[in-house]
């Protein structure tokens, strides 16, 4: 089966059940309004007045000496990770067509947490899946929420963790499709999604970009981002693609290793298959049943991928790697000690690629997609084990 | 006419052809049988949970065939239900299916833009193409998905997931007569009078499937209600 629809060559596509493609189509008509001058003045001002942006770019001397490191900020971002770009974007588009309730799914509870707070700021009701193991490791994110006015709902089927969150969802938009809004969180799903969601995400790379022209100059040589579902990967890779001299670097969850099948390295160790609207790398058995994922970050925690990566995987244009839950953890406490940010959980997985790989001499970009504020608990928890 | 949806291998590979037996017996015109999925994204609560219990029973996608050999014997049209990956998986999917005995194929995640290459392996496999279709679908589109069926129109009542409330609407129901393709509603339908109505609008068959495995482990239970939604 070969996509036909938002094909990423031969990943993506639009796999959903017939009820759900009116919604998609009423979304892929509101699309042309991000190149509209008035709607992009609105979501730049929300941007820059209330999220934040830019955020700036961080030279890191201790983290790893020798390496010339440089941090783009996303955890000083509004609501604490880079999932602020895109909530704030498709909630002003669900806004202008005419929709009054926003779903979103969570697996790290940030972009539950972004979705929560624009849709308070523009006055939607907000209801947001979570699978009930996320609910439980990212307790601080929930009570954020809540607080925020957003109903959280555990989804107790499957594993209880994003992939299970993600279909409940769908199930949640197909029956009220007439007034929500589906905000996904990644540059996952059916199309016009995965391209969606990248445009709203580019402005990481754009702004770093930007700044690494001014200081320290030219290009870098390295870019790295962890991957999840890939919406911080794809906004940040997406404005270095054409340099053919920048290296680009996807960091996967290697979890608790590749080889004892407990991890969430969809591209890696994955094949491709259909999950959750799209043709993408997949984690699955022989008869294409889906795998459960496992990682300590609750955001990697999904075993699938967006299609644009499954593609860029292929074209080799990216290099995928792998990093383990205890690699990730070590480079949390790293950076922290060394340059006193508390980096996400899912962050800390480019962040250990740089650690491990040899870079010595090499100019090197890093996505800090999200602040570890949340992952306190997890990370106090493996210090006693 | 009244089709019964069931889970293959549900409750347990003897007990789901005993249920298939006794749902002929009693007044089912054709069979839908779902193949147990992981992901099922247009199912409701009542479904996923049967299908999670078929898949912890140890539910494969050769023990379905098994399963639809097991009751290709009763007589009626074997109408298959599967979700996209298992067939994306399984390259063979639509030529085993048919030599196991199935009549029709119906992919509740691949719609018409995404379903040329489908279709053509389940003609070629000698199945019938199934389309589904909701009351949302606007009728140019339903007017171009009624041509690539070959099969019936499978015609949700509601807008939603399987198991809903809601009565079923019939306004989509009679579109799709007017197409003048075989119409088959289902989605939310659980009473003889629901029946009724649709199959009053034009409907071949009315399909239930969420009601009946509510009461799948009781076979007394199960074959009364298939019965009662037979008319009989």
């Amino acid at each position: 089966m070969k996509p036909r629809v938002g094909a990423f060559g031969e990943y993506g596509g639009r796999y959903v059940p017939e009820l759900l493609v009116p919604a998609l189509e009423e979304l892929e008509k509101a699309m042309p309004l991000l190149r509209d001058p008035a709607f992009r003045g609105q979501l730049d001002a929300e941007l820059g007045t209330w999220a934040g942006r830019p955020t700036p770019v961080t030279r890191c001397e201790r983290f790893a000496p020798g390496v010339s490191l440089y941090l783009k900020r996303e955890d000083l971002l509004h609501g604490g990770a880079h999932k602020t770009n895109n909530a704030v974007g498709q909630a002003l588009l669900a806004r202008r067509m005419g929709k009054t309730r926003l779903i979103a799914e969570t697996g790290a509870g940030q972009h539950g947490t972004a979705t929560a707070m624009i849709g308070a700021r523009l006055g939607m009701e907000v209801v947001i899946y979570m699978g009930a193991s996320d609910v439980a490791r990212q307790a601080a994110n929930v009570a954020r929420m809540k607080t925020l006015g957003a109903a959280v709902v555990p989804v107790e089927s499957g594993a209880g963790t994003l992939k299970d969150a993600i279909n409940e969802a769908l199930r949640d938009w197909t029956t009220n499709l007439r007034h929500s809004h589906y905000l996904l969180g990644t540059v996952c799903g059916p199309h016009p999604f995965p391209t969606l969601v990248r445009e709203l995400q580019s402005v990481i790379g754009r702004e770093a970009r930007e700044a690494w022209r001014r200081e320290p100059g030219g290009l870098p040589d390295v870019v790295v981002a962890c991957v999840g579902g890939g919406s911080n990967a794809i906004g940040m890779f997406n404005a270095f693609r054409l340099d053919k001299s920048v290296q680009l670097v996807g960091v996967e969850p290697a979890g608790r290793g590749l080889a004892t099948g407990q991890h969430g390295a969809t591209l890696i160790a994955g094949s491709p298959g259909l999950l959750h609207g799209a043709r993408t790398y997949i984690l699955q058995d022989a008869d294409g049943q889906i795998r459960e994922a496992h990682s300590i970050s609750a955001g990697l925690d999904y075993p699938g991928v967006g299609p644009e990566h499954a593609m860029l995987k292929d074209q080799g244009r990216v290099a995928y790697v792998a990093i383990s839950d205890d690699e990730a953890l070590a480079a949390l406490r790293q950076l922290c000690r060394t340059e006193g940010i508390i980096p996400a959980l899912e962050s800390a997985h480019a962040l250990a690629w740089v650690l491990k790989e040899d870079l010595q001499g090499k100019r090197v970009l890093v996505n800090l997609s999200g602040r570890g504020d949340k992952d306190m608990a997890i990370v106090e928890e493996a210090s006693r084990c | 006419m009244l089709s019964v949806f069931l889970p293959i291998g549900w409750p347990d590979p003897k007990k789901f052809a005993k249920l298939c037996k006794i749902a002929v017996e009693n007044g089912a015109g054709a069979l839908e049988l779902g193949c147990p999925y992981s992901d099922p994204v247009a199912d409701g609560p009542v479904l996923q949970a049967a299908y999670r219990e078929a898949l912890a029973e140890g539910s494969t996608t050769a023990r379905c065939l098994a399963g639809i050999e097991s009751v290709a014997g009763l007589g009626v049209p074997l109408n298959l239900l599967v979700y996209a990956n298992l067939v994306h998986a399984r390259p063979s999917f639509c030529e085993d299916a048919r030599k196991a005995g199935a009549h029709s194929l119906l992919v509740p995640d691949v719609p018409l833009e995404e379903c040329a290459e489908l279709r053509e392996a389940t003609l070629s496999a000698g199945l019938q193409h199934v389309a589904l279709v909701g009351p949302l679908t606007s009728r140019e589109r339903l007017g171009r998905i009624a041509r690539t069926v070959t099969g019936y129109l499978y015609v949700a009542g509601v807008q939603g997931i399987t198991g809903n409330a809601e009565d079923p609407g019939l306004d989509i129901v009679r579109s799709a007569v007017a197409t003048e393709r075989p119409v088959y509603v289902g989605f939310g339908i659980r009473n003889r009078a629901q029946v009724e109505n649709v199959l009053g609008a034009g409907a071949q068959s009315a399909i239930v499937g969420s009601a009946l495995v509510e009461v799948g482990k009781d076979e007394k239970r199960f074959g009364r209600m298939v019965a009662e939604l037979a008319g009989r």
